[in-house]
């Protein structure tokens, strides 16, 4: 076993109960998906932003990859062994896949070329009888899928989400981009059915379109119930209950863990009762955690600094439920959200006003191109459009190898000065938006 | 080598500028070769490829993140720095991760020649035109989904540009660049001569002329300078004959031609963006003309697109196309840093080199500066020296 050393990283403290539970309710999944495969049911690998719904619609039980290398980003074969993640990340790399490729593919293709998919935390992802992955958040989703087909011989279906460039936020898609996504989506449900030979049936889709509408308001309730100060539920808690939204949309599973998460936001909300006892300013977590250091979430906590907002993983507004095709309804609701980069700066900084945002930490994500790429406009806008201070942490998401706890800690600290300095001189630690 | 080709490999800007100044006529800059260039050409406008610099980054560096594209941080760079003054416009394809953000990066940070022409909130005069190109090439719905795009793209040329853009244009537009692209096809067509009449590094220059150049002057120059190749049977020194596939192939980049042939070897194909995936496939002169640009576009063998297929091969067909009978001895991948569609399928193309040609591989990895390119002079020959035996 090769081993270059073992940082000093660790897991999160919570400040939620459904949050520390979350955990049960991941393995659990993993079980439903094992049993799922041994009863000869079908499996399919896929990704965030896939409409889940269509899984659950056509009984196949969903892994995602990319959730996969986060579970191998914390989790060590031995005590003494290199974190699983590292140990898939060196088999890719030693077939030829660059270290510059984004750390989930590299963990996961490890995983795929190592063999052994049940030697694995959670005995790993169960063997897929089919592929489907979408075109949405970055290029390499698609092709890093493109190459799992190739390898194991799994069909592969890639939805293509037309990338929308578009003033503001959110958006009504136009009737040809509407056409063409709504098109895949019957292509998918076909395809589905040719591997699986279960045929796609309206009335089982809606249901699950019931459950996603109902979860989807409710985490956007949660949303606005975390806006309250001092701050309910931090991005620790956040990032520890995403799984069910973004994995398990479409189930009556993950309705009833939002409710339960909701129910205990709402009631710190009303007994004014934050993650700390004495917060004193909070910060925005942009950008996915580095999955294997969760415990950075609580580094400010002892001067008083929560984190309380986070953008990765969180719903976004879908236009209500109708009695449309759910096809089409699906199609809108995926292309509404812009993906620009002055969509994403705008999404942003309107939150950052709304949490009350007092400084930006920035996971800048060397091999997550997507996340990336707009790192330095974000430090740029916080500072010019709210006058809030950012620091940059240089990071992988799942592979520890190219974290610099040392120096990471020096700028956190030199940032958390500037913003206490603030606090001393009773200067606002935000800049109020101009009235026009 | 022609003169005129030498002056625009030499020095791009000022060919370009002094074109501009003789003819009055507008210029667009574009990214990668699946833009629909051919709508531009029909307006009356000249499409030049945008590309970079390989220097150190003056601007950009504050704004795009270092693990990312050299190229794109390079051509940002470029614009900002004021070298891409004399474009009217820029054109923007979804084409990776990075040039889909250039619509960004470009409206925001580099200076326009004329100021925005804002009404209802909308810029009427838009300098930076977007265009929503599809992942998926091949697919149901997805030649009338990209046909409204390219209609768009239209509108907005036409509006910007105070004309309209007729099918006669359009179709005029078509067969000047056929005519390139058959031209360029004959040139590849002499490299399958051993030894070739062309060598790789002239090869690309005239491939990269036709990049910058107005192209119905492209292929009138082109088909000369063939017909006088011809003419004199010429041939040129043997070299190990070589298959390059890489990332983003401009005056920077291709120093590797350079160090190639002085090593002993000798590019013959490729599948490169300035190269064959700008022209190995046609028009179809039988399709309405806007639609048979949509299915062009939508066939370049881009690296980053996919294709409804069970087990999507685009890549490594465009591969056997462009390899045929061209009697390989190895090939070599040169991909830039952080060019995350081709880095994603390398291995993957590799082993099928190497199972299915049973050719030897090199994996080269660019920082977009000459000086890298150079740096890998002694891989270069090893390789050589190692298929040599």
């Amino acid at each position: 076993m090769t081993q270059e050393r073992q940082i000093e990283t660790k897991g999160s403290h919570k400040s939620l109960e459904t949050a520390r539970n979350a955990w049960q309710f991941i393995r659990s999944d993993y079980q439903q998906g094992h049993e799922h495969k041994k009863s000869g049911k079908p499996i399919v690998w896929s990704c965030s932003l896939v409409e889940k719904e269509l899984f659950y619609a056509m009984g196949l039980h969903p892994y995602y990859p990319e959730q996969f290398a986060s579970l191998c980003a914390v989790r060590r074969k031995t005590k003494d062994s290199e974190k699983e993640a590292v140990r898939f990340a060196r088999l890719a790399e030693q077939a030829g896949y660059s270290s510059d490729l984004c750390g989930y593919e590299r963990v996961a293709t490890g995983y795929v070329l190592g063999g052994e998919l049940y030697d694995a935390p959670l005995e790993g992802m169960a063997q897929p009888d089919l592929l489907v992955t979408t075109s949405s958040v970055c290029d390499v989703r698609l092709k890093w899928f493109e190459d799992i087909a190739q390898r194991l011989k799994i069909p592969l279906f890639t939805l293509d989400r037309p990338e929308r460039v578009f003033e503001g936020i959110m958006q009504p898609p136009k009737p040809h981009e509407v056409r063409y996504y709504r098109s895949q989506l019957e292509d998918v449900l076909n395809f589905m059915t040719e591997v699986t030979g279960t045929k796609y049936d309206p009335d089982r889709l809606n249901k699950c379109l019931d459950w996603s509408y109902k979860t989807n308001e409710l985490r956007l309730e949660i949303l606005e119930l975390r806006k309250a100060v001092p701050s309910p539920m931090g991005c620790a808690d956040g990032f520890a209950t995403m799984y069910p939204g973004m994995y398990c949309s479409g189930t009556e599973k993950a309705y009833n863990f939002y409710k339960a998460l909701r129910d205990e936001v709402k009631a710190k909300v009303d007994a004014g009762q934050g993650q700390i006892e004495n917060e004193k300013f909070r910060l925005l977590w942009y950008g996915i955690p580095t999955w294997f250091n969760m415990g950075i979430f609580n580094y400010f906590e002892s001067i008083g600094g929560v984190f309380a907002y986070e953008p990765t993983y969180n719903p976004n507004p879908w236009p209500p439920r109708g009695n449309d095709d759910p096809l089409t309804e699906m199609a809108v609701r995926t292309l509404s959200i812009g993906s620009s980069m002055n969509t994403t700066l705008r999404a942003i900084l309107e939150q950052c006003r709304e949490y009350n945002i007092a400084g930006g930490v920035l996971a800048f994500l060397l091999t997550c191109r997507p996340f990336y790429l707009p790192s330095l406009e974000l430090r740029l806008a916080l500072e010019r459009e709210l006058g809030i201070p950012s620091v940059l942490i240089e990071s992988d998401l799942v592979d520890e190898r190219s974290f610099s706890e040392a120096q990471i800690k020096t700028r956190m600290d030199a940032f958390a000065e500037q913003i206490l300095k603030k606090i001393e001189a009773g200067e606002p630690l935000q800049k109020r938006k101009a009235v026009a | 080598m022609n003169e005129t080709f030498l002056r625009y490999w030499e020095n791009r800007h000022e060919a370009v500028r002094e074109w501009k100044q003789k003819t009055g006529k507008k210029v667009y800059g574009y990214f990668c070769c699946l833009t629909p260039e051919e709508i531009l050409f029909a307006a009356d406008v000249l499409p030049v490829r945008i590309t970079g610099t390989g220097e150190p980054l003056q601007q950009a560096d504050l704004h795009v993140p270092p693990n990312s594209c050299p190229f794109a941080r390079s051509c940002l760079d470029a614009g900002m720095s004021g070298l891409y003054d004399y474009l009217d416009g820029v054109v923007v394809p979804n084409s990776c991760d990075i040039i889909y953000h250039m619509e960004y990066f470009w409206k925001t940070l580099v200076p326009r020649p004329t100021k925005p022409a804002v009404i209802a909130g909308v810029d009427i005069k838009p300098y930076v035109h977007y265009i929503n190109y599809p992942e998926k090439t091949v697919g149901r719905e997805v030649v009338p989904y990209y046909l409204e795009v390219l209609k768009g793209f239209k509108q907005g040329l036409e509006r910007t540009l105070g004309r309209i853009i007729t099918d006669e244009d359009l179709a005029r537009s078509i067969s000047v660049y056929n005519e390139d692209k058959a031209q360029l096809r004959r040139m590849y067509e002499m490299r399958k001569a051993d030894p070739p009449a062309v060598s790789g590094y002239e090869a690309w220059q005239m491939t990269y002329a036709s990049v910058l150049m107005p192209k119905d002057e492209h292929a009138a120059l082109l088909k000369k300078t063939l017909d006088d190749l011809e003419s004199n049977s010429r041939t040129i020194p043997e070299g190990i004959r070589l298959y390059l596939s890489g990332s983003a192939m401009d005056a920077v980049n291709a120093h590797i031609y350079k160090v190639i042939e002085e090593s002993g070897g000798m590019v013959v194909s490729d599948d490169l963006c300035v190269g064959t995936r700008s022209f190995w496939y046609p028009l179809n002169q039988e399709l309405p003309p806007l639609e048979a640009i949509a299915r062009r576009s939508l066939g370049t063998a881009c690296p980053r697109s996919t294709v409804t297929n069970p087990i999507p091969e685009n890549r490594w067909a465009h591969i056997l196309n462009t390899t045929q009978d061209f009697n390989l001895k190895g090939a070599i991948f040169f991909v830039l840093k952080c060019c995350d569609a081709r880095l994603a399928e390398y291995p993957h193309l590799r082993d099928k080199f190497r199972e299915e040609m049973k050719i030897p591989v090199l994996y080269l990895e660019g920082d977009y500066t000459f000086s890298g390119v150079e740096q890998m002079r002694g891989s270069v020959e090893a390789f050589i020296e190692m298929i040599e035996g």
